[in-house]
């Protein structure tokens, strides 16, 4: 009987073990593809970027398709009904260009995000980004040292009357990887034009209808005024990568920016300071439900607090 | 004789003429035995439904040979080797060009398989201890056949009429026989290895054509009703788009599915144990046992869809574009990669048998498995034309313990008359994922005459869940001792495609194509 007692103890024993050693145990197929697909293809490098390395990570258990909840913050961004495929429905966007400008002299770091609203209707091959605003930040590192510039209200009217036009894939499918060009007081300029430095160059127009050349911003900090120009910017967005409760579609992009001042008030304004970009901008759409400019812009933390 | 043959022969003289000839040269004869089989095989497939496209079929699927030799050394009182191996010629002419019809290996294409290559050696250490090293098969259980309980040894199931076959591995086995009522064993496996699967296995991954030749629907992966659901506006849309209103699909082409295996890495971490004690009271034998190792029947891991649309510029992938069945006169092309895992497992086994000296009385047997899975998650992806549109997860393989099981009698009167009938919770290839587990009333009986020359065996299993079935009736004409002439028939009943292609869980077990057709068979079988 011994060597009985001592083949059961032994059996408990490897199975409490082995037992042990397999709590837990657990294959992926999601962390998996996100392994096989989404990091050296190329293919999905936004992932990547975004530090998605772990599928798990980002899905409840058995309802990655579940909708989130309504209530963050206590405003709703409920998605309200969200397609089991493609993109069509609302969003709130995001387009965060990081980089340095030297307003004096010493370089600061400037974060410039341009808030959108869009609908992507079924089947579409393009969509249309209506503006909502731009809301620049510099970082001075010294609260007594601030730099803001604002838009008016008659140059939010007219960017978001010239919407930017994006193209879509496979009929409101995907957001392709694309490069645009976005221009303030500019027309029929192209890429490799070169930028207009005087008021009455036929490429620059009155876009704000505010009676100066180019649009109208206003400026403060050491000195507060308005400024008259015009800008081009060069977007060059990476494939956006749907999230896998498909709420957020995000990616990331390079960008150049051109600023020509045409004149200011006062004067001193008119300075021209370049802006260098810096790695690490990236843009973000939002599934939403009912929202309109004036609601996006009342609660940005709310919509964007979760941004990937 | 064949090169084959030769290579045979040649292969047991080596076995049994190297190493220990010195020792017991004297007498030798008489510690050899060779047996073995010859055996002949032509199968016919009597439907035109169940493959890949309808109006398949009605042609020979099988013309096999097999030549089966067994060799036994008993060296001395306390060792024993064994070398088993099988010549398969399969009588197809492979040649597909001039060039290889100059040789013989394409015309009558073979290979050859090594069943068994172990010395086994009793009373080492201890007078009431045997090893056993080497290649072999392990059969635990007491039921007939669908024995939960019995995972060391994969299946082979590469031939669909023989379902006891298992796929031979390097092992070491322990037996000790503390008493005459019991024996313990202790089998360790250092490497796993996989089922082999039938032919028809890669059904379960095509496509579904229609008489034209045009694609149907594709594979179902397991997938949640949100994940159906996204998969199914996937293919409305491909469908909208090829502008084909009788066959949407009929303007996409699916390359050939591709389907990779994940196998685990051959560290001692995936090894195979094994522990079983089996007892004997008076006309019962039952057996406890544990098990850590894998299923060795796949499970569903990721799938992955790559679309590009007609006109659109090649994604820089290595997915649809890399395919030689690209397209490009069809509005979307399509490419299914998908993988396979084999769940890591713990199994607590119990099983027990009754037989009784009454021959009113019938024998029962009764076998369960409590089965500890590793928890497996789908991961579903989608590419159109190189940007990432769908991505899902659901869980597959729930880690919930779950029970396999078994339970049956037989019952024989004289020599004339044999019955056998098992309830069957779970069948061989099912793991409680989202297919689920069946139950099956699985039956054979079987008649004899002319004192044994001729026997009638029917044989069946009936899927209580889908109402799926598959008969197996053959005869069979004792010739002469150790000759046998066997004729027979394999039909399968159910639906080959679900109303619900994309559920996975309604798929009929038996109707469905990966089972393989429905075939008539003649075989001729000599022993020696």
């Amino acid at each position: 009987m011994r060597i009985f007692a001592f083949f059961f103890r032994a059996i408990t024993a490897t199975a409490v073990v082995l037992g042990v050693a397999s709590c837990g145990w657990t294959s992926d197929g999601g962390a998996r593809l996100n392994e096989l697909y989404h990091k050296d293809t190329g293919k999905t490098d936004v992932a990547a970027d975004q530090g998605i390395s772990d599928l798990a990570d980002v899905l409840d258990d058995d309802v990655a398709l579940d909708t989130p909840s309504s209530d963050e913050g206590g405003f709703d961004v409920s998605p309200g009904e969200v397609p089991e495929l493609g993109l069509t429905g609302l969003w709130a966007v995001r387009v965060v260009q990081l980089g340095e400008i030297s307003p004096i002299s010493d370089p600061y770091p400037i974060t410039t995000p341009d808030y959108f609203l869009v609908r992507i209707e079924p089947d579409a091959h393009a969509m249309d980004l209506i503006f909502c605003d731009e809301i620049p930040v510099v970082d001075s590192g010294d609260a007594g040292i601030e730099f803001t510039t604002r838009t008016t209200p008659s140059l939010r009217a007219a960017l978001a009357a010239s919407p930017l036009e994006v193209a879509l894939g496979g009929g409101s499918m995907s957001l392709p990887a694309q490069k645009l060009m976005w221009t303030w007081g500019l027309k029929g300029i192209i890429q490799t034009d070169p930028m207009p430095t005087t008021s009455g160059d036929a490429k620059v127009f009155d876009q704000d209808d505010d009676g100066h050349p180019g649009v109208t911003v206003e400026v403060a900090g050491l000195m507060t005024g308005q400024r008259y120009m015009v800008k081009r910017a060069m977007w060059d967005l990476s494939a956006g990568v749907l999230s896998t409760d498909r709420i957020w579609l995000s990616g990331t992009l390079s960008y150049t920016l051109e600023e020509e001042p045409l004149g200011a008030d006062p004067v001193m304004l008119a300075q021209k300071t370049p802006i260098t970009p810096k790695d690490g901008s990236s843009y973000a759409f939002r599934r939403v439900g009912q929202m309109t400019c004036e609601s996006l812009l009342a609660h940005l933390d709310d919509v964007f607090s979760t941004a990937p | 004789m064949t090169k084959g043959t030769r290579f045979l022969a040649a292969t047991l003289a080596l076995a049994a003429t190297t190493t220990t000839i010195p020792a017991w040269a004297e007498g030798w004869a008489d510690r050899l035995s060779i047996s073995g089989a010859i055996q002949s095989d032509i199968r016919y497939i009597t439907d035109d439904w169940r493959g890949e496209r309808p109006g398949q079929g009605h042609e020979f699927e099988m013309n096999r040979n097999d030549v089966d030799l067994r060799l036994r050394a008993d060296p001395f009182d306390n060792v024993q080797a064994v070398v088993s191996a099988r010549l398969r010629f399969y009588g197809f002419n492979n040649a597909a060009s001039l060039p290889e019809l100059i040789g013989r290996n394409k015309l009558d294409s073979y290979e050859l398989q090594l069943n068994e290559a172990y010395v086994a050696i009793r009373g080492v250490l201890w007078s009431k201890m045997d090893i056993k090293i080497g290649r072999m098969t392990q059969t635990w259980g007491t039921a007939d056949m669908f024995n939960p309980t019995d995972n060391l040894s994969a299946r082979d199931f590469s031939d669909p009429l023989d379902y006891a076959a298992k796929v031979p591995n390097q092992m070491i086995e322990i037996d000790l026989y503390p008493s005459d009522w019991m024996t313990l064993q202790l089998v360790w496996v250092p490497i796993f290895k996989p089922a082999n699967l039938p032919p028809s296995a890669v059904m379960g991954f095509a496509m579904t054509y229609n008489r034209r030749g045009e694609i149907t629907d594709f594979p179902a992966p397991p997938l949640d009703k949100a994940g159906q659901t996204a998969l199914m506006s996937l293919k409305d849309k491909l469908g909208a788009g090829s502008g084909n209103s009788d066959n949407p699909m009929a303007g996409v082409n699916f390359t050939t599915p591709e389907v990779r295996t994940v196998m685990p890495k051959t560290n001692f971490k995936n090894s195979q144990f094994g522990a079983r004690a089996k007892f004997k009271a008076g006309p019962v034998d039952f057996s406890a046992s544990y098990y850590y190792g894998r299923f060795c029947f796949p499970v569903a891991y990721t799938a992955v869809a790559d679309v590009l649309t007609q006109g659109n510029v090649p994604p820089p992938s290595k997915f649809v574009t890399d395919n030689e069945e690209l397209d490009a006169s069809k509005y979307a092309n399509v490419r299914y990669v998908a993988e396979i895992i084999y769940p890591r497992m713990q199994v607590v086994g119990l099983d027990l048998a009754y037989s009784s000296d009454n021959q009113w009385v019938p024998g029962f047997f009764a076998e369960a498995a409590l089965i500890f899975p590793e928890r497996v998650d789908f991961g579903l992806e989608a590419f159109l034309d190189g940007n990432s549109i769908l991505r899902h997860k659901n869980g597959n393989v729930s880690s919930t313990p779950f029970i396999k099981a078994t339970a049956g009698m037989d019952w024989s009167y004289r020599d004339w008359f044999y019955i056998n009938l098992q309830y069957v919770r779970g069948f061989f290839d099912e793991f409680n994922d989202m297919y689920g587990l069946h139950n099956y009333l699985v039956f054979a009986t079987e008649f004899k005459f002319k004192q044994n020359e001729v026997q009638l065996r029917f044989a069946g299993a009936f899927n209580g869940d889908d109402l799926s079935a598959v008969f197996y009736p053959q005869l069979t004409w004792i010739v002469a001792p150790s000759v046998e002439l066997v004729g027979g028939y394999m039909h399968f009943l159910g639906e080959t495609q679900s109303n619900t292609p994309l559920d996975y869980a309604s798929k009929s077990k038996f109707g469905m194509k990966a089972n393989g057709r429905n075939v008539a068979f003649f075989r001729a079988k000599v022993t020696f």
